[in-house]
């Protein structure tokens, strides 16, 4: 009797856990996505709490009255409604390994752990991760990307189009979807889809041999998996610190997987990264005597050499170095009287309109102009680059044609916008606006303060119309939220105070 | 990454001329090379640059022959056209450093 009344006391406190569920002190707004998910994690807890509580009392009164056969399907049962309240028990272990990715996308939708945040894209994350399992299947992918559009795009949903860019082979979109993730509010993005995005960029550093990079991400990772501490231990050894071969056998052995990661660490201990020597292709210069405008002098042919090494190198390390060494080596072939002479009495012989001095202005400028655009892409401080008339005469072009090439690729951003959207309009929006982003930070790093507020000004008229876009047509709060962050510390930085009280706003607007 | 100066659109490279040429071969050889481009030559579709080869269109051909023609353009070309080649090396999927990385997750490598 007396256990019979405990169980039922245990019910109605169930009961009463269900119907109202427990407040949380983030509620501030009932609105709030932070308060919706909230909602949904204590009432799908009071749900399991109250599941189990019904099978414990079942199952006890079954015994009190000496009967054991009620046990089977009262556990039956419980599984099911476990299933139900949280499907991630059986997507996780049964339609992922077996790449199951229209049921998992149906199970899915029954939301609950770890899709609380974005139940819309979890659903759809969770098919795109039992696709991963399968060989490359064009229409599942269309079927998958589609069904992103049954609700606004938050962190899972992100990541599942990610995800999809990189099984169809668009690893560069891949990369900027998934880095993405960092720049959305916490309550859109579920921890496990921001896992997952870490996961594979590791796995795209490390195919692409990048352990200084692997190094970087792994390090990010809260509770890393043992397949990132595996990854960690395997930078660390590449990268020359540590020489403990022991350490990484050992992470290689807790590690899941361990047939797929033989060859990587026995690649790892015969032949570290940092030992391998960089193999540069040989700059070879041409040593026939031509009739050539330059004639092969030494000066031209060095400083040719170097224009095509400082093109091809772009944005790679020692930048700045390297536009240094160029400016020099245009000063003095400026000044080389060889070349000059040369060029004055070619520009005789082919009867040219203009004289060899105007010849050479002309180069000078087109080299300047080039220059100013490496100095733009390398993202370098421009203050290292001399003093020179070459270097002098870039930097100063390097800010005119950055605005201007700004303000040329901020026109992405300001197509015509229909009211209704696809995902994939979304996303190229989306995408938009993070490259407008990396070019305006590229511009940041390098240009004087008033250059940036006059850059900031150009991005903010039209990243004001794509997020004003994206809120009231699209309802992508979480998007437009996240453009609206990323603008308000950046008007703070420049001292925008107009720019930085609109935006402020927004920011604190409920999403 | 763009360039202002003439190396990927260099009208020598684009002919396959050196400045030696005189204009009577310069249009010997635009001329040779549009009839090959119609008809779809593949050894005229590519042309060498210090930055890697480029596609050779009718477009190139016919501006590469009027840029010629002109000595003012012509004397830009010839100074650059004795840059040394420093390609940069093409990024596949085969020269990735480990293609099996995906597979550490157990997601299929691509």
């Amino acid at each position: 009797m007396t256990t019979a009344m405990i169980m039922g006391v245990c019910v109605l406190v169930c009961l009463a856990v269900v119907a109202a569920p427990l407040p949380s002190s983030d509620m501030l707004d009932p609105e709030s996505s932070r308060a919706k998910f909230n909602r949904r994690a204590e009432a799908r807890l009071a749900a399991t709490v109250f599941a189990l509580a019904m099978l414990a009392c079942g199952v006890l009164m079954a015994l009190e009255r000496g009967a054991t056969w009620p046990i089977v399907p009262l556990a039956v049962l419980a599984v099911g409604g476990m299933v139900a309240l949280h499907p991630w028990l059986a997507v996780r272990w049964i339609c992922i390994p077996l790449g199951l990715p229209r049921l998992a996308v149906t199970m899915g939708r029954l939301g609950g752990h770890p899709w609380v945040r974005d139940p819309e894209g979890g659903a759809v994350l969770s098919g795109v991760l039992a696709q991963l399992r399968r060989p490359l299947d064009a229409p599942m992918n269309d079927w998958l990307r589609a069904r992103l559009r049954r609700g606004p795009l938050r962190g899972a949903g992100l990541v599942a189009a990610g995800l999809l860019a990189a099984d169809g082979g668009d690893r560069v979109t891949a990369r900027a979807l998934l880095a993405s993730i960092d720049d959305l509010d916490p309550a859109l993005c579920p921890p496990l889809a921001r896992r997952i995005a870490l996961e594979w960029r590791i796995a795209d550093a490390a195919r692409n041999g990048d352990w200084a990079l692997v190094a970087t991400l792994t390090e990010d990772g809260l509770a890393p998996s043992r397949t990132v501490r595996l990854m960690a231990a395997l930078a660390r050894h590449h990268r020359g610190e540590t020489a403990d071969t022991a350490a990484l056998w050992r992470a290689w052995a807790v590690a899941p997987r361990r047939r797929r990661t033989w060859s990587l660490i026995r690649g790892a201990v015969a032949n570290p990264a940092h030992l391998q020597a960089i193999a540069l292709e040989h700059v070879a210069l041409v040593d026939d005597v031509r009739l050539a405008a330059n004639d092969g002098g030494p000066a031209p042919r060095e400083v040719l050499a170097l224009h095509v090494e400082a093109l091809v190198d772009g944005d790679a390390p020692g930048g700045t170095a390297r536009m240094a060494r160029l400016g020099k080596a245009w000063d003095r072939a400026m000044d080389d009287f060889g070349f000059r002479g040369h060029v004055r009495r070619r520009a005789e012989s082919l009867r040219c309109t203009v004289l060899g001095e105007k010849v050479l202005a002309r180069m000078h400028r087109e080299v300047c102009e080039d220059m100013a655009r490496m100095l733009t892409h390398t993202g370098e401080p421009a203050d290292g680059v001399g003093d020179g008339l070459t270097a002098t005469r870039s930097v100063a072009q390097m800010h005119t044609m950055a605005l201007e090439e700004l303000e040329q690729m901020c026109s992405s951003v300001t197509e015509p916008r229909p009211a209704c959207a696809t995902v994939s309009q979304v996303l190229e929006q989306w995408q938009a606006w993070l490259q407008v982003r990396t070019r305006y930070q590229a511009l940041a790093r390098v240009a004087a303060p008033e250059v940036r507020k006059d850059a900031y000004t150009i991005i903010e008229l039209h990243l004001r119309q794509l997020m004003a876009w994206l809120w009231n047509d699209l309802g992508e709060r979480g998007l437009a939220n996240a453009i609206s962050a990323w603008l308000l510390l950046e008007a703070e930085r420049v001292h925008d105070e107009d720019s930085a009280a609109y935006h402020r706003h927004n920011v604190a607007l409920v999403i | 990454m763009g360039t202002r100066v003439p190396l990927v659109d260099n009208a020598f490279f684009v002919l396959g001329l050196t400045p030696r040429a005189r204009w009577p071969q310069v249009a010997r050889a635009a001329e040779a090379l549009l009839l090959a481009l119609q008809a779809g030559d593949p050894g005229a579709e590519m042309y060498a640059t210090p930055l890697g080869p480029q596609p050779r269109t009718v477009r190139a051909v016919q501006r590469a022959r009027a840029r010629l023609r002109d000595p003012d353009e012509r004397i830009q070309h010839e100074i650059w056209w004795e840059a040394p080649s420093r390609q940069a090396a093409a990024r596949t999927a085969a020269d990735d450093a480990w293609p099996q990385a995906l597979g550490a997750w157990g997601w299929c490598a691509r």
